[in-house]
């Protein structure tokens, strides 16, 4: 039976391990932004270590339940207030972790991550639509 | 006895003539006189006709008397009885009374041996005549064990049956290898379940199954983010990332990307008024030219 079990395992397990090394690359390259945003935001609220331990934990839950509001299928008001609302409820357990001077800066520079993102997406299409169309240099 | 006083003070109130009486039986008889009670009381009643000698009474019943009483008494009852059914059947039916004990349905003599006959003259035949009209061949071998083996041949039957069958030898297989093999059957299905179960939990939508904000500073490191303050070179993180990872992490994350887009090309006061775009039409291309020739400078 132990054995048995055994074989069960390594088979399992190989299929399990062989699934997540062959990945979706797609994953790895989100991850890898949701580690630059991390970076980013411990970075600017100059998050100490234990300040980290206890406020990434929190900002998952937030996370969790802004996402649970961007994919349903609402209006941009509907959809904007209730991301609004969640804000204000976790206001008081960022402050408490953070002070609400830099709340207030991390739901800044939340933002702001996105709209470098946007910059970056944004010149990245062009530069690529200048590469294909090389008299536009010229003007 | 000691006399309670109040008693007997109640008792004399109530009647004087009881209270003077000493305490003595006032009911005295001589002494024998329920000894020679019955007798005397016997001799009374003989003496006035009641009752008679019983010696005299004696000889009156006759020998033999109680032994036959108890069967006289059972005839009479019986007797009584047997004439009381009869008055109530007589007076119930008077016609069952006159028919009684008279069988009324009579068969003449022999009429049930002749009767199967009566019925149906075909069924006279016997068995063998019956057979005999059904089938001759039956009827000739009827006694007959047609069916006959010469002597031995079933001694011998099975070995002419191997001999034929010309059987070879089964491939003999060790019951440790058969268990062996099966238990790995048994393992590659279980596998073969949990792996079709993974893949139907896991979802198919890229980046469904990721919860990067629980990402802890170690994960982040182990993906290749410096965080030292000193040497953040977040420009060399980005220069993996492709065009479609941003537009899905935006959209992960809430953005429309166009309107992103837009408000990414830079302040406002740079726009073209509306006033502009009344003076000439390409107002907007000129716009964009000029964005992507100052980003182009950066």
């Amino acid at each position: 039976m132990k054995r048995f079990l055994l074989i069960i395992t390594i088979l399992t397990t190989g299929f399990f391990a062989k699934a997540q090394d062959a990945g979706d690359p797609d994953n790895k390259k989100q991850e890898k932004l949701q580690a630059l945003y991390v970076a980013y935001i411990t970075q600017e609220l100059n998050l100490t270590t234990d300040e980290a331990q206890k406020f990434w934990p929190v900002h998952a839950d937030f996370d969790r339940e802004v996402k649970a509001v961007n994919e349903q299928d609402l209006g941009v008001i509907e959809r904007e207030q209730l991301v609004l609302n969640i804000k204000k409820k976790y206001q008081d357990k960022f402050t408490r972790i953070l002070g609400s001077g830099r709340t207030d800066t991390f739901f800044k520079k939340d933002i702001i991550f996105r709209q470098k993102l946007a910059e970056r997406l944004r010149k990245m299409r062009q530069n690529r639509q200048n590469q294909g169309r090389p008299g536009l240099r010229r003007g | 006895m000691e006399k309670i006083t109040d008693i007997q003070d109640e008792l004399k109130q109530m009647s004087p003539l009881l209270s003077g009486l000493t305490q003595s039986n006032l009911y005295t008889i001589p002494q024998g006189y329920f000894e020679q009670l019955p007798e005397k009381l016997l001799a009374v009643a003989r003496n006035s006709g009641i009752v008679e000698d019983s010696n005299q009474q004696q000889s009156d019943i006759p020998e033999g008397y109680f032994n036959t009483l108890a069967d006289t008494i059972l005839n009479r009852i019986k007797l009584q009885e047997g004439q009381s059914e009869h008055e109530s059947e007589e007076a119930l039916s008077p016609l069952l009374q006159s028919i009684r004990k008279i069988n009324p349905y009579q068969i003449p003599v022999g009429y049930f041996e002749t009767l199967s006959l009566e019925i149906n003259p075909g069924l006279s035949d016997t068995a063998a005549e019956e057979l005999k009209k059904f089938s001759t061949v039956l009827s000739v071998i009827q006694h007959k064990n047609v069916f006959e083996v010469p002597d031995g041949y079933f001694n011998s039957l099975s070995d002419v049956i191997i001999s034929k069958l010309n059987i070879q030898p089964a491939k003999i297989v060790s019951i440790g290898r058969r268990r062996n093999i099966f238990k790995y059957a048994v393992a590659a299905a279980i596998t073969g379940i949990i792996i079709f179960t993974g893949i139907k939990i896991i979802p198919s939508r890229p980046g469904g199954d990721i919860k990067p904000t629980t990402a802890s500073l170690t994960e982040i490191q182990k993906l290749g983010v410096d965080l030292s303050k000193d040497s953040v070179k977040m420009e060399a993180e980005y220069a993996n990332i492709s065009d479609a990872d941003i537009v899905k992490y935006l959209q992960s994350n809430g953005e429309d990307v166009n309107a992103a887009l837009v408000a990414s090309m830079g302040d406002e006061k740079n726009l073209p008024s509306s006033e502009d775009y009344l003076l000439d039409d390409k107002t907007l291309d000129n716009f964009l030219n000029n964005i992507e020739d100052k980003d182009l400078k950066n």
